[in-house]
């Protein structure tokens, strides 16, 4: 099979610089808005075994819509607060075959048998009742066995522990809310729903098959 | 070099090969005791000594690789999901390692001698606890050296590593790397306390069994890997990518250099010149075959733990919707 794969990032100089500037400068405010982010966490917290989503909830992509502008993984980054040193939970990646390229933007599939889970040897990694596989950073001992055992090689590391997509639960979506990914999408590329939902709005869905059962559709 | 897998350092690829080397090594020492008996006591010792310093190095190794250390250390939570393969190997290294130190202490003669003095009739039990203790440690060495495969084998992730034959292949160069290093403290304490002959032939001929085991289930991964040359999915692919690094690409030069030919032929060489040899030839040829198994066995992890590329599923999705 001869396609070819290029993680993309479009990101300038000047927009670091400018995040940087801001950062410095509104160091008061960033206090603020993490005293409100652990409230927020806290609210997630008393739901997170069941979680906030009604049933089991995946991400339906629609390559030929996506025109590659980012702001999914723009808008991922700034409500987890992904440093620029770091990479972004979301990415874009370019799939070509014969001349023609699609854009196909990817974060955790949130399988549903999570090879992440089962590997996790401080029980660290857990999936909610609607399906939203997430970590206990307080748990993670960052030993990066869940990256080796994870198909789409999804997990990311900080100096903390393991950071990776948990459908912005822990940050304090609420009910009924698309994580920020999808709502920041505008053109169609990018939906997020329970399962059901997806598979209804697009009956032929492709299926992305891995031995973990990821709820990720392509159309 | 670009496009290996280096999520993984240094740190894990030392740990697979030292628990391996130091659980074949106190195998290969039990199998010294129960034929040589308290008269090759001081070599049985350093090696029992030898292994458990493997261990705790390499438990060291993977605290040393882990983001959180300090919470590492607190075994009971986080090494308390029973379902993951790490957990179960951090547990049986740390078993292994008390009772390997435990039969050292039973066997050495300045503990055995102090032990004896303080507990009464122990000098009359001492041997039936040796025994006792080596066996159960051989069985705890033995889970060891599948268990540095088996954490590789169950990161469905990986194809290169996904497969039963890499635990065989870990189990073989384990034993082989633990009779090297046994055969190398003998080696240097023959003056004090030499090897019998046919002790020192039992090892040989277990070097030549172990190397050509070890090379045929080295070729029949590397082989399987490879695959054919129409890839029927993107995972073979990978594996067939993971292969070809390792044969003819980026890792060719230390696998050939290393794994192979020092690694394996010569050991073989060496073993066979020992056997047929006189035994002042014998003891030089033992001992650098011995120091050969050592470095490919070291080479040889670190090749796997690198070549160890990620598949991409998603690409057998997106290439549908390509037609």
């Amino acid at each position: 099979m001869s396609i070819s794969t290029t993680a993309l990032d479009r990101r300038s100089a000047v927009k670091i610089a400018a995040a940087a500037s801001l950062l410095a400068a509104g160091g008061a405010c960033i206090f603020m808005v993490d005293a409100a982010h652990a409230e927020d966490e806290g609210r997630a917290e008393g739901g997170r075994e069941t979680g906030p989503y009604a049933g089991r909830v995946g991400f339906l992509v629609k390559p030929h819509n996506c025109l590659n502008c980012q702001a999914c993984v723009e808008a991922c980054r700034k409500f987890n607060k992904t440093p620029e040193s770091r990479p972004a939970r979301r990415h874009i990646t370019k799939y070509e075959k014969d001349g023609e390229a699609l854009f196909v933007s990817t974060s955790c599939m949130h399988c549903e048998e999570p090879a992440c889970a089962s590997v996790c040897p401080a029980g660290a990694i857990k999936k909610a009742e609607d399906g939203v596989v997430y970590v206990d950073k307080d748990r993670c001992i960052g030993c990066k066995y869940c990256y080796q055992a994870c198909p789409f090689g999804v997990p990311t590391y900080s100096s903390a522990a393991m950071d990776k997509c948990d459908c912005c639960t822990l940050g304090g979506t609420r009910p009924g809310n698309a994580p920020r990914c999808a709502e920041a999408c505008k053109f169609g590329a990018l939906h997020f729903g329970t399962v059901d939902e997806l598979l209804a709005q697009c009956p032929d869905a492709k299926v992305v098959e891995a031995s973990t059962k990821p709820s990720f559709y392509l159309a | 070099m670009e496009g290996l897998q280096d999520i993984w350092g240094w740190q894990p690829a030392l740990y697979l090969f030292l628990g391996g080397m130091g659980a074949g090594a106190f195998i290969a020492a039990m199998v010294v005791y129960f034929r040589e008996g308290d008269k090759a006591r001081s070599t049985v010792f350093a090696s029992l000594v030898a292994a458990v310093v493997c261990l705790a190095v390499g438990l060291l190794l993977l605290l040393s690789e882990l983001i959180t250390p300090l919470r590492g250390m607190m075994m009971w939570q986080s090494f308390s999901n029973f379902g993951s393969w790490m957990t179960f190997g951090a547990w049986i290294v740390f078993a292994a390692l008390v009772v390997f130190a435990l039969e050292a202490i039973v066997v050495w003669e300045k503990t055995a001698g102090a032990l004896a003095k303080r507990i009464k009739g122990f000098d009359g039990y001492a041997p039936k606890l040796a025994r006792a203790l080596g066996v159960v440690s051989c069985v705890l060495g033995f889970c060891v050296a599948v268990y540095t495969g088996i954490l590789l084998m169950s990161a469905p992730g990986v194809p290169l590593w996904n497969t039963l034959l890499l635990p065989c292949l870990f189990t073989v160069s384990a034993l082989d790397t633990g009779v090297a290093l046994v055969e190398v403290i003998a080696l240097a304490n023959r003056k004090k306390a030499a090897l019998s002959k046919e002790t020192n032939r039992i090892l040989e001929y277990a070097v030549v069994a172990l190397v050509v085991l070890e090379l045929a289930v080295l070729a029949l991964l590397l082989v399987s890997m490879a695959g054919s040359p129409v890839q029927e999915s993107h995972e073979a692919a990978v594996a067939a990518q993971s292969a070809a690094l390792i044969i003819g690409g980026d890792l060719a030069l230390p696998f050939w250099a290393l794994v192979v030919l020092v690694g394996l032929v010569c050991p073989l060489a060496a073993a066979l010149v020992a056997l047929v040899g006189k035994s002042d030839k014998a003891q030089g040829a033992t001992l650098w075959g011995a120091l050969g198994a050592m470095i490919g066995g070291c080479a040889l992890r670190f090749i796997i733990v690198m070549a160890g590329l990620h598949a991409d599923p998603v690409i057998d999705a997106v290439s549908q919707l390509l037609g």
